[in-house]
């Protein structure tokens, strides 16, 4: 019996090294692919219809809209326009494109490929389509100059355009080719037509998703052959295979209290983001109906421990009820520990159970600092449930506010640098972000008088909706999280932008020494 | 005719079905006589002894534990394992030991508390569905096949969407998938005694038929539900550890070991003692329960033979 | 025997109507809101209330009920509200993957534990060692044995993959069963054939642990049974080799509720495929389920629950119905 059973293992062995072992990635073959993680599939390829983040840099890399955020900053610089002017009643935008610029399927870009695309994006009506349901109407009046003229003046359209959920360009493969009758949905699940330094060559969704170079790219090249974005849900493996050399970067979700126990060949980059934590107060229900059981949430949070506890020095302090770099001049958030205080507060609270949720993610962090307020709750006198949810689950609170939880902890990034998109998603009475219904008429007049209104006006409007929402307690700013890239220290040329998180740019990256 | 396996044996070995014979033949060549040797009352005693102890602190933990299971040390958090914190602290800055000891508590208990339910619930079905027989019997088997069919994972999803996550919840998805096994291992056996000539006699005799099922045939039924039940608390645990591994287990920040260990495996390389500590009390509860089941089946075999 | 496979089948419709009935009153009474999942969080109130008319949302319960049974007799899943490709086209991706990992953990579960069962029926030390490594190996949990076998497997001896099918590199066959390593064989391609042997390894393995160490449990117990009986003291007398006897009796007549034990405990193989399939990144039905979760896509939560439960009823019915073929004893039950 142990004979049979020593020959099969001796069999085995044998067939194991013969095949599939895993060395570290050193030989020159495999320094031209690039392989990064993804802990979850995208939803699809597909421009005007992915709205999910992680999957950005898919699409970033592939496709190029009219304009675009530079490195590390909200300064809005053209992409595939050279240049653009808006007319002086901010109606007509003119947009120069670049010449000499081919689709992945060898068509050439002019403006009416650009036209296309935009008609494409408002013919599939999916979430991004709201950037251009102000739109008038598109002119293509020579083969490199588009013209957008819109039905009235909005303020973020240039952010808009910038976005990374913005119009993209798709080419005709998509648009005419594969058309289909559903605008070339289903063509662009699987494959795409862009003109950006990267093709998308495979897409087996859970396994793998193959990006490959575009050596026509009219930018500067890439310098990866291949990028192999690799689906791997659990973050443990992910960071196995990247501390073993077969992965090149982990940029979502690594636990912020490991990074200190990495090896030496492991670097960490910790870049501004947009990313915020917030907590939603449900002013729908008892106890938080009563505005004074509101204010005393003041005196529970505290953001110096969030940061260096559960966040373990990967975010900093909230300031003002927007993202530091969409607006000016905010106001320090009135948070202050004070248990005595708290717990007078809730001592006027008509009930004291109350629940507390949190959106699930991979690193655990939102858990975290839910367990941290729950303790500072209970201090003050409530008796806490923690509750985990799914970020589908928290869209149907709005229709069902009087069973939702009290308190919800979120984060949320902005769809562009512009502060327009970030109020109106989260403190207008139906943004899609607006958890808990908040309702606040002067906010909505005000959001949609900013709209139009010339920039110095607009700015003013947008601190005052900001007041008004620091003052209302419904929202508490918890702190702006950093993007945290882990990287083998090999890897040149990193660079991201806050607008765009948990993306980095693969065409500039190269292997140290190639 | 030693024992009939019926195709609706359970997991537990099945008792003979007839008058046991006395083994008179050579021993198994080898360890088979020493293997089997011996397991006399005093092993079963002594492997009971460590479940005893770990059911003993499981009911002590709130005297044991030195902080309370949601209290924070003031060490601050990810405190290795030191002379103050035996365990070291949590990510959120809480003693381990403190937590592992009332994890201890609410696992164990949890699982036996699941497992009786499911025991109880499922003997009587696969009773009634044994002895009643006809159409009885084919109704309740097959809704036993199911429940069976059921897979944990999504009905514990559903249960805790619709009523709220909480550990309570889960243990209700995970009865409702427990209790089939029970029902069919009772089934068969009961099937199988109702056929033996003493049960055909007392019937003859007139007993009525919840007595017949009470006293006659549910009593031979016991020992392999009692051997399934003890091997199936590890089962259990680990069963909660794996939906606690998926979100779907007890929430934080409850103190129940498989979801500890499952939300700690997070810092498993920078500092292991957060998942690591309640897994290895999984596996000690798991592995006690285990042995002992093990054992408690080997002598219900040996007394079968004696 | 027919009649018994008739009895069985009839029964097999039965439960998987009911399977279907419950696991619509479970996903009906989730309170979410995929329509405005899908069309995003800026979309108009009109856009989700146009998306939810289209996907039927908005109907009354029964109603919904009524089409959710015609379209799934009828093998419409409908559409993941994630992948937006039809759920049975998903399945069909995702599927091979799955069975072919819980194949081969079947196949392991078996291998470790026959092979524990007969050394433990033959006595010796070495036995109980090896029973008492599968005991706590089968006692910590399974998220934790695959992250251990990773670290010590790959990041410490480098000799096997940490997660996918295959290497990365290599392109797929197109095969006619998706089974990578059916699929290679047919195809000629020892590089995927290898590559996808040493990737299933480590992900077997750790499904397997569980269930061999209770089909080793029942094996030995009802074996060490079975070599008691009389034939078997008839065969001894006659003055075979007890190994003879051991395997062409012993193993032979207790196979049934071995056999049984294996059925029911592919059931319980679903909850270890979830944790293993998202360590090793191993891109099945576990895999897509864990992510329709984590967007509450009822549909093809609906339609893998229903595949699964279906898979593991079959199951059962094929394992009773080559019970009562290997022994007609049980013929009438």
């Amino acid at each position: 019996m142990t004979r049979w059973i020593s020959a099969v293992a001796v069999a085995v062995a044998v067939t194991l090294a013969g095949c599939g072992s895993t060395e570290k990635k050193s030989t020159s073959a495999t320094s031209d692919v690039l392989r990064i993680p993804y802990l979850a599939d995208m939803s699809v390829p597909d421009p005007d219809v992915f709205y999910d983040v992680e999957g950005n840099s898919v699409i970033l890399n592939q496709y190029e809209g009219l304009l675009k955020y530079a490195d590390n900053s909200t300064k809005i610089v053209g992409a595939l326009a050279d240049s653009w002017t808006v007319s002086p009643d901010r109606l007509t935008y003119t947009f120069k494109l670049h010449p000499g610029v081919k689709f992945h399927s060898g068509a050439p870009l002019t403006s009416k490929s650009v036209k296309a695309a935009f008609e494409r994006r408002l013919d599939v009506d999916n979430a991004p389509a709201y950037m251009l349901k102000p739109v008038k109407s598109m002119s293509t009046p020579d083969d490199l100059t588009f013209v957008v003229t819109l039905k009235s003046p909005v303020n973020p359209f240039e952010a808009y355009m910038a976005s990374s959920w913005g119009p993209k360009i798709i080419g005709p493969d998509a648009i005419k080719t594969h058309a289909g009758k559903d605008f070339g949905q289903k063509w662009l699940a699987t494959h795409g037509d862009g003109t950006g330094p990267y093709k998308l060559t495979g897409f087996e969704r859970g396994r793998q998703y193959t990006l490959t170079r575009n050596d026509d790219y009219w930018g500067t090249k890439a310098n990866f052959k291949t990028v192999l974005i690799k689906i791997t849900p659990d973050i443990g493996t992910q960071r196995l295979q990247l501390q073993n050399g077969d992965l090149d970067a982990v940029v979502k979700s690594f636990p912020a209290s490991e990074l200190e126990t990495l090896p030496d060949d492991v670097v960490v980059q910790k870049k501004d983001s947009n990313l915020r934590l917030l907590l939603y107060v449900n002013p729908n229900k008892a106890p938080f109906d009563d505005p004074a059981v509101r204010a005393g949430l003041r005196a529970t949070i505290d953001v110096d421990q969030y940061a260096a506890e559960a966040y373990a020095g990967t975010a900093t302090k909230s300031v003002g009820a927007y993202p530091e770099a969409l607006l000016a001049d905010q106001p320090t958030l009135p948070y202050k520990v004070d248990d005595a205080a708290a717990k007078a507060a809730a001592a006027r609270a008509s009930t004291k159970k109350i629940t507390l949720a949190y959106t699930a993610d991979e690193s655990g962090v939102q858990r975290r600092v839910g367990e941290l307020l729950q303790a500072k709750l209970k201090t003050a006198g409530y008796d806490v449930t923690l509750r985990e949810v799914q970020l589908p689950d928290t869209y149907g609170y709005v229709k069902h506010l009087k069973t939702a939880p009290d308190l919800m902890l979120q984060t949320n990034t902005p769809d562009a640098a512009h502060p327009d998109t970030w109020a109106r998603i989260v403190y207008y009475s139906t943004g899609g972000l607006n958890f808990f219904g908040y309702n606040d008429k002067q906010v909505d007049s005000k959001l949609d008088a900013a709209l139009d209104a010339p920039e110095a006006e607009a700015t003013k409007l947008y601190q005052e909706v900001g007041r008004r929402v620091i003052d209302s307690d419904a929202f508490f700013f918890l702190g702006n999280v950093k993007d945290v890239f882990v990287l083998r220290d090999d890897l040149e040329g990193v660079t991201s932008t806050p607008e765009y998180p948990w993306t980095i740019w693969y065409a500039p990256l190269k292997r140290a020494g190639t | 005719m030693s024992a009939v396996p019926t195709s609706n044996a359970g997991a537990a070995a099945t008792i003979p079905a007839v008058a046991p014979r006395l083994w008179r033949g050579r021993p198994l060549r080898g360890g088979g006589a020493a293997d089997r040797a011996e397991i006399g009352p005093g092993a079963v005693r002594a492997a009971v002894v460590p479940v005893a102890i770990l059911t003993a602190v499981a009911l002590a933990a709130p005297l044991l534990a030195p902080y309370g299971s949601l209290e924070t040390t003031g060490a601050g958090p990810f405190s290795a394992p030191n002379l103050h914190a035996l365990l070291g602290t949590d990510e959120i800055g809480r003693d381990v030991l403190s937590r592992v000891l009332y994890g201890i508590r609410t696992s164990w208990l949890a699982a036996l508390g699941v497992i009786a339910l499911g025991a109880v619930f499922g003997s009587l079905v696969g009773a009634i569905a044994g002895a009643a027989g006809g159409w009885i019997d084919t109704i309740l088997m097959r809704l036993t096949d199911l429940f069976l069919s059921l897979p944990a994972p999504v009905l514990a999803i559903a249960v805790v969407a619709s009523m709220g996550p909480s550990l309570t919840h889960t243990l209700i998805a995970l009865s409702i998938v427990w209790w089939p096994w029970y029902a069919r291992i009772v089934r068969g056996e009961v099937r199988a005694l109702a056929a033996r000539p003493h049960a055909e006699a007392a019937r003859l005799a007139g007993v009525s038929r919840m007595r017949l099922v009470l006293k006659h045939l549910l009593p031979g039924a016991v020992a392999p539900v009692v051997v399934t039940m003890s091997l199936d608390v590890g089962n259990l645990i680990l069963t909660l550890a794996a939906l606690s591994f998926i979100g779907l287990g007890a929430p934080a920040p409850a103190a129940e070991l498989g979801a500890m260990s499952a939300r700690g495996l997070d810092y498993l390389f920078g500092h292991p003692w957060v998942p690591l500590a309640p897994a290895f009390a999984v596996a000690l509860l798991a592995l006690a329960a285990n042995v002992v089941g093990d054992l408690i089946n080997r002598r219900i075999d040996e007394r079968t033979y004696r | 025997m027919i009649d018994l496979i008739g009895k069985r089948l009839v029964a097999l419709v039965a439960v998987l109507f009911g399977l279907a009935v419950i696991v619509f009153v479970l996903q009906a009474v989730i309170p979410s809101d995929p329509a405005r999942a899908m069309v995003g969080a800026s979309a108009s109130p009109e856009a989700v209330a146009a998306k939810a008319h289209e996907l039927g949302y908005d109907k009354p319960l029964p109603e919904r009920f009524t089409d959710y049974l015609g379209r799934t007799a009828s093998g419409d899943l409908q559409s993941s509200l994630r992948t937006r490709n039809a759920v049975t086209e998903d399945l069909r991706t995702f599927a091979p993957a799955t069975l072919e990992l819980a194949l081969s953990a079947s196949v392991l579960a078996v291998m470790i534990g026959v092979g524990l069962a007969l050394l433990l029926a033959a006595g010796g030390r070495s036995a109980r060692v090896l029973r008492l490594v599968l005991v706590a190996g089968a006692s910590v949990p399974g998220f934790l044995v695959a992250l251990l076998a990773i670290l010590v497997f790959y990041s410490g001896l480098h000799i096997l993959p940490a997660g996918g099918r295959v290497t990365d590199t290599l392109v797929l066959p197109d095969g006619p069963t998706g089974m990578l390593l059916f699929d290679a064989l047919v195809a000629g391609d020892p590089g995927v054939f290898g590559s996808a042997l040493a990737h299933l390894i480590l992900p077997a393995f750790t499904l397997a642990l569980v269930p061999a160490l209770a089909i080793a449990r029942t094996l030995a117990t009802t074996l060490q049974q079975t070599m008691r009986e009389d034939y078997v003291r008839t065969a001894r007398a006659k003055g075979l080799r007890e190994r003879v006897i051991l395997l062409r009796h012993g193993l032979r007549n207790s196979a049934g509720p071995a056999l049984t034990m294996g059925g029911l405990q592919f059931g319980l193989l679903l909850a270890g495929i979830v944790v293993v399939e998202q360590i090793f990144s191993w891109p099945g039905l576990g895999l897509y389920l864990n992510q329709s979760i984590a967007f509450s896509d009822f549909p093809a939560i609906t339609g893998t629950t229903l595949l699964l439960g279906t898979a593991y009823v079959v199951v059962n019915f094929c394992v009773d119905v080559a019970q009562a073929a290997a022994d007609p004893r049980i013929r009438t039950v």
